[in-house]
């Protein structure tokens, strides 16, 4: 069971994070910009998912449709942009 | 009466309700190919003109695959079928399934009402610029018809997966699972998993038409190759929600009538999930010759060369489980033995477009045309009828009457492979798709594909008739008139309402017959 | 229907609205690559404040909501109206935010005039923009309706099943999640610039 305590933490947390990106965006950073960014908002999902959304408590079944349905606009991306990347 | 129809939770009488729809969509979808094989007669225009010609492609291609193909096995046989299958009393969530039909419906009706408007010109594939900027005809309307018909889809999969995962009687391990199950619930990941682009992609062309945006317009800074991208990601592996049920028919079929377990089961069933998701690798290759960067195309044509290889695996599957075997030529039988033949060359000519320099050539011609039309119909819509027959009486508890349903069977496979198989040579004769005229010296093969689509029609209709008038004058079937493994076979015709009268224990596969308690001899 | 079953079931299909999005994310991938710079001026006109406030408030009701299912009765009540009253605000703020650009004269399909003050590529991130975020608020939309329905059960003490609170808490989380990633995607951009 997720206690209130982590409920807190975790949106202490995503507050922190965001804050955090939102200052990193006046520095520029070039391409690494989008790679920051990314990567932060990965990270508050990632603690909304497994703390908010209990995907911790959830035996591997619900995680394995979660990873799967990231992996798939990956092909997406990742197809296309070999496309685009390649003309 | 009508209430305990429209209100059911039963998936038993939803699939009825399915049932209804999509016979409907399917007689739409083939008065508008009947349309244009007449005006296809004469080299040049006679019965319809250019613009009600591309009208009527359009309807065929739309109504085809969302309103017949894409709901016509999982949603009518799979929903009567898996919960039996599996041991279970229903599907996991009732409310959803009733839900589903209803949006079906209701997409339906928006598409039919696009129709009634005028149709749409773009062909089925909605390509912009011409789809967003110069069609003048009802694409927004269509598309969101289109749209809400996909979230049918969605539910339907969602359903399928947990049913599957959660349902299962006791002793119904993953591995005693009829390869019907296994092919629907690879299936509802593709439904899952690809369905929303649609969604996405067809919004994006609505509100590039209706709000002259250039997402996909050049001289706005768009890529028209970017909708195809989007499109293709999900009507590519749209095409194995429509093939990879119909396999699930064929195994059950071919397992029947040889009284013979299917050979290599596992092989069959890691096929299924392979076709599933190689499918979703391989769809640039609608888009060799748009654009797309030549390495981009190389990568696509390898794939899909190797998204073949699942698929010969299954028939081989089949043939092997067919040497040897206690083979029977009931009308199942004929549809299951004619599917395997023609998936085979549609199969096979699918690897011809899928290398890049033979695709130049046949792109956008008759060659793709008759390669599609022999998976669609001479692979899903036989299997379709495969199914039809052989759980009829099932479902029904009536059967059907042999030796038409075998001649209807022999007409529609004539029929088919008159109608198509000249539509190759047309192909690689330089033929082009999508035109109401066409070069003199093609008429003869034009001529002989309309002979055809007679007898095609013949062999849709026979049945129709034969099978309605069966409800009420057919013979009484019992619970296993087909000798068959399966849960489904162990109660009554049609199965009570709650599916078993007592609960289901399962000690084998369905391949193994006779090894069950309670079926009767 | 356990509750395994029923979360399996929402998980599901938040994965095809995963699915969904990324097409969207898609284009404005492929859009932003080709036009880099385009997007980074023409995300000069987001109101970034705003933009930010609206992402604290999401934050907060989903921690409300998160909240909400791990509580008695009554602070369920109040935790699951905070979640919805501040879903009206989000919806209340994104809105005003588009009036402000169609006062500026560059809401695309609302604003004649919209290609003198913008080149293609920043009509494009404007579209997308409007795309990204009308979608995120149907998709609020639907949740807040979802979540008065939820309160009108309580209210008529016809109370909603714990796996119902979980499937409506799973939903929003989900929508929350999309407007994590459009936030520094549309409103960060050109900060630095």
């Amino acid at each position: 069971m997720i206690s209130s305590r982590s409920l807190h933490l975790t949106f202490a947390a995503c507050l922190l994070l965001l804050l955090l990106t939102t200052a990193v965006a006046f520095v520029d950073l070039g391409a690494w910009g989008l790679v920051v960014n990314l990567t932060i908002s990965g990270m508050k999902a990632l603690l909304i998912g497994m703390i908010f959304m209990e995907l911790k408590g959830d035996k591997g079944l619900s995680f394995f449709v979660v990873v799967l349905s990231f992996l798939w606009p990956l092909v997406l991306f990742g197809f296309t942009f070999a496309d685009y990347l390649s003309r | 009466m009508i209430k305990s129809w429209l209100l059911t939770r039963d998936h038993k009488k939803i699939a009825w309700l399915y049932l209804g729809t999509i016979t409907c969509f399917f007689a739409i979808g083939g008065l508008a190919a009947t349309l244009m094989r007449l005006e296809l007669l004469t080299p040049t225009e006679w019965l319809v003109t250019s613009d009600t010609y591309n009208r009527l492609f359009t309807l065929h291609g739309i109504i085809m695959v969302w309103f017949f193909l894409i709901p016509s096995i999982p949603n009518f046989f799979g929903n009567y079928l898996i919960p039996l299958m599996i041991g279970a009393d229903d599907v996991l969530f009732p409310r959803l399934n009733l839900i589903s039909w209803y949006v079906f419906v209701f997409g339906g009706a928006v598409t039919f009402y696009a129709l009634l408007r005028g149709g749409v010109d773009t062909g089925w594939t909605f390509y912009p610029p011409y789809s967003t900027h110069f069609s003048r005809s009802f694409v927004a309307l269509a598309a969101s018809g289109v749209l809400i018909s996909g979230f049918s889809s969605i539910f339907t999969g969602i359903n399928f997966i947990v049913t599957i995962h959660y349902k299962r009687a006791e002793g119904m391990t993953w591995g005693r699972l009829p390869l019907f199950v296994w092919t629907h619930y690879a299936t509802s990941l593709v439904m899952l998993l690809a369905t929303p682009i649609l969604a996405a992609v067809l919004v994006m062309i609505c509100t590039e038409r209706i709000f002259n945006i250039g997402f996909f317009d050049t001289t706005l800074g768009g890529d028209p190759i970017l909708f195809q991208h989007l499109f293709w990601f999900y009507s590519h592996p749209a095409v194995y929600i429509m093939i990879l049920p119909g396999m699930g028919v064929v195994s059950e079929i071919v397992a029947t009538f040889c009284r013979k377990p299917i050979f290599g089961y596992w092989f069959v069933v890691w096929s299924s999930l392979a076709i599933a998701l190689v499918g979703f690798l391989v769809w640039g290759h609608h888009m060799f010759v748009s654009g797309q960067s030549p390495y981009a195309s190389l990568i696509f044509s390898f794939l899909s060369m190797a998204v073949a290889v699942p698929s010969a695996i299954k028939v081989f599957n089949w043939l092997a489980t067919l040497y040897k075997g206690a083979i029977s030529f009931e009308a199942p039988m004929l549809y299951g033995l004619g599917f395997i033949g023609l998936f085979t060359i549609g199969g096979l000519t699918g690897v011809f477009v899928a290398a890049l320099g033979f695709d130049v050539h046949v792109h956008d011609t008759y060659f793709v045309v008759a390669h599609f039309h022999y998976i669609m119909v001479g692979g899903a819509v036989m299997a379709y009828m495969g199914a039809l027959h052989l759980w009829w009486p099932k479902m029904t508890g009536r059967m059907y009457p042999e030796n038409q349903a075998r001649l209807a069977a022999v007409v529609l496979f004539l029929g088919f492979n008159v109608t198509f198989f000249p539509q190759f040579i047309l192909g690689i004769l330089g033929n082009p798709r999508r035109y109401h005229t066409y070069p003199p010296e093609f008429a003869w093969l034009h001529q002989i594909s309309t002979l055809g689509a007679v007898l095609l029609a013949v062999g849709y209709i026979y049945p129709l008739y034969y099978l309605s008038r069966s409800f009420f004058k057919g013979e009484k079937a019992g619970k296993n008139p087909w000798q068959a493994g399966g849960l489904e076979w162990t109660t009554s015709s049609p199965p009570p309402e709650k599916n078993f009268e007592e609960p289901v224990e399962v000690v084998a596969g369905p391949y193994a017959l006779h090894a069950r308690k309670g079926i009767s001899p | 229907m356990t509750r395994k079953e029923a979360r399996f079931g929402m998980w599901l299909f938040l994965s095809s609205e995963l699915v969904f999005f990324s097409g969207f994310f898609l284009l404005y991938a492929v859009l932003r690559f080709r036009f880099m710079e385009d997007f980074q001026q023409a995300s000069k006109h987001m109101y970034v404040f705003l933009g930010f406030l609206n992402t604290v408030i999401l934050l907060t009701s989903s921690w409300l909501m998160a909240l909400a299912l791990h509580s008695t009765r009554r602070k369920k009540i109040f935790f699951l109206g905070g979640t919805f009253f501040l879903g009206l605000l989000f919806l209340g703020l994104k809105f005003y935010e588009y009036f402000l650009h169609a006062k500026e004269g560059i809401f695309p399909g609302f604003s004649v005039g919209i290609s003198e003050k913008l080149n293609s590529g920043q009509e494009l991130f404007m579209n997308l923009y409007v795309l990204g975020t009308g979608l995120h608020a149907l998709h609020m939309i639907f949740g807040l309706i979802a979540l008065a329905s939820l309160l009108t059960l309580f209210y008529f003490h016809r109370d909603p099943t714990p796996d119902a609170l979980e499937r409506m808490g799973l939903y929003w989380h989900f929508v929350d999640l999309v407007w994590l990633f459009l936030f520094p995607l549309f409103y960060l951009l050109g900060v630095s610039k």
